[in-house]
């Protein structure tokens, strides 16, 4: 373990110290972001003042701001940038430099990741989450339930397990198709609907639903931020945990199957 | 001044059709990144039509209002989208690596250069969804579509895409003096989601700042309640106009300014 950690730690660290001379730009692109988050507020706003009941499939106004904070703070949280990575790897061909290497290439992108969850967590989570706290228990009153914030770290470090296996399968995409840019945005669209980001999956048609919560996606955002919310009963709550920690099984071994097949494609030009 | 704009017409038809060539190349590529900017669009429909099953109207405004000015939104960002899309790269490393130097030493005009550099197809999904929005949305709403109406909604959006434009290119021309400036050019056209929906659900500060002063609201909105009946014509189009003028003019300003501050890198 202690070798492990010698041999990989170094390559969260860069990561970390690459984030240092660029926190600036981060920070003008977390604020875009921020923008959408704005505006499904004023919405949600509208929506409740036109509804004519008080609670919207089980949310009150208050209640619905936290979920739009909460899930956007989860996927603030466990964003990663290794499609990304590996997809430049496989262009630029450094990827071949990674593998004369003896390093495991998929636990030298999992170190990476944790180093962005590291600054994810840092400079933008427990800010934000500090801040809207605050917020919520001068304006509300509320006071966050310990036992909803531990069970949240719990689905939340799966969450982030299932998005790095998502991410390091799109970015072994880059073996097989040349335009990853456009397959990695087209992702990233279906994510925020299925994973909850944009609305709580409840809204959806009851039949959707049931098929949308045996997905990996629900396990992203919808999952731990109903359980920091405490909207789930303890059933629901055994079976969606159940369902995030299946899928990080299953995902783990479909990395390793199209690691395999994708690893016969590659060829390397010049060197 | 004509000879000169039949020599641009001419040039720039001749890089779109050794662009479409090389698009018609990788098939594949244009599926994806067409199908990419689709499915994006179709998230945010998605958004409305769910909670329209909890709502009869958002403040008045119908699932076919809301669907109007979404889809309308679309277009103008779409054909930005397909013909200036290298305003991205600008802003990005295109100084920073010295690539500016070789548009300043060809006889026309950088920007020129600039616009006819990159066709992006991706935009195309961005205009179809636009156009099939705006056009059900029409039939199901109940919004006629008489010639001269067409021909207003085809100038509006034109001065809407010139909007998008000139937003891109004044945020891409800071870079002549910072080097790169993506990131801001990220963060203002992240402003363009509050257009996608009626201005009337913002705070006010906000209704005039994406009016007057990042004019995201005439790319959307304001344009479209017009068809919506629910601005005059000579509002909504006066002020589209007004108002994309100034901001070309501006851009080209700045955009002639950072060139003469303009600095090679060297080598």
């Amino acid at each position: 373990m202690k070798k492990l950690l010698r041999t990989y730690l170094p390559f969260t660290k860069a990561v970390m110290q690459g984030f240092m001379a660029y926190r600036m730009n981060f920070y003008v692109y977390i604020l875009g972001e921020l923008f959408q988050t704005v505006v499904l507020i004023y919405i949600w706003f509208a929506i409740f003042s036109s509804a004519t009941s008080e609670v919207i499939q089980g949310f009150t106004f208050k209640q619905m701001v936290g979920y739009v904070v909460m899930s956007t703070l989860t996927s603030m949280l466990i964003g990663n940038e290794v499609h990304w990575d590996i997809s430049q790897d496989v262009k630029s061909g450094r990827i071949a430099t990674n593998l004369i290497k003896p390093v495991n290439y998929q636990l030298l992108k999992f170190f990476n990741c944790i180093g962005n969850i590291g600054i994810n967590l840092t400079f933008l989570f427990l800010p934000l989450w500090g801040g809207y706290t605050i917020f919520d228990f001068i304006s509300n009153g509320v006071i966050p339930n310990i036992t909803n914030g531990l069970l949240y770290l719990v689905s939340v470090s799966l969450s982030a397990l299932i998005l790095f296996y998502i991410n390091y399968l799109f970015g072994l995409a880059a073996f097989f198709i040349e335009y990853v840019f456009g397959f990695i945005f087209a992702k990233e669209a279906i994510l925020k609907l299925l994973s909850g980001q944009l609305i709580p999956l409840t809204f959806f048609p009851k039949g959707l639903f049931n098929v949308f919560k045996f997905l990996p996606f629900a396990g992203l955002v919808y999952t731990p931020t109903m359980i920091y919310l405490g909207k789930f009963s303890e059933e629901d709550l055994l079976f969606n945990l159940g369902v995030q920690a299946v899928w990080v099984l299953l995902l783990m071994a479909l990395t390793q199957l199209v690691w395999r097949k994708a690893i016969k494609r590659l060829t390397i030009l010049g060197g | 001044m004509f000879t000169n704009a039949k020599r641009y017409i001419k040039l720039y038809g001749m890089f779109l059709s050794h662009y479409l060539k090389a698009v018609m190349h990788s098939r594949t590529d244009f599926i994806i990144g067409f199908l990419a900017f689709f499915l994006i669009q179709f998230g945010g429909i998605a958004f409305i039509a769910l909670v329209f099953r909890q709502i009869p109207d958002l403040l008045g405004w119908s699932f076919y209002d809301l669907l109007f000015i979404y889809g309308f939104a679309n277009i103008p960002r779409g054909i930005d989208h397909m013909f200036t899309d290298y305003l991205w790269l600008l802003a990005g490393n295109v100084i920073v690596e010295g690539e500016f130097d070789r548009y300043l030493l060809r006889p026309i005009h950088p920007l020129f250069q600039i616009i006819a550099q990159r066709f992006q197809p991706d935009g195309v999904g961005e205009v179809i969804i636009g156009i099939l929005l705006v056009v059900y949305a029409s039939i199901k709403g109940g919004i006629i579509f008489s010639p001269t109406k067409l021909l207003i909604f085809i100038v509006m959006i034109i001065f809407s895409t010139i909007i998008y434009t000139s937003i891109k290119l004044i945020l891409s021309s800071i870079a002549f003096w910072t080097k790169r400036s993506q990131s801001i050019l990220f963060m203002f056209y992240s402003m363009s989601e509050f257009a996608k929906y009626p201005l009337e659900i913002y705070h006010k500060f906000i209704r005039t700042f994406i009016t007057y002063i990042v004019p995201f609201a005439l790319t959307a909105y304001i344009p479209a309640s017009y068809f919506l009946g629910a601005s005059s014509l000579f509002k909504s189009l006066g002020l589209t106009i007004l108002i994309s003028l100034t901001a070309l003019f501006l851009g080209l300003k700045i955009f002639n300014l950072g060139i003469k501050n303009y600095e090679s890198v060297g080598n």
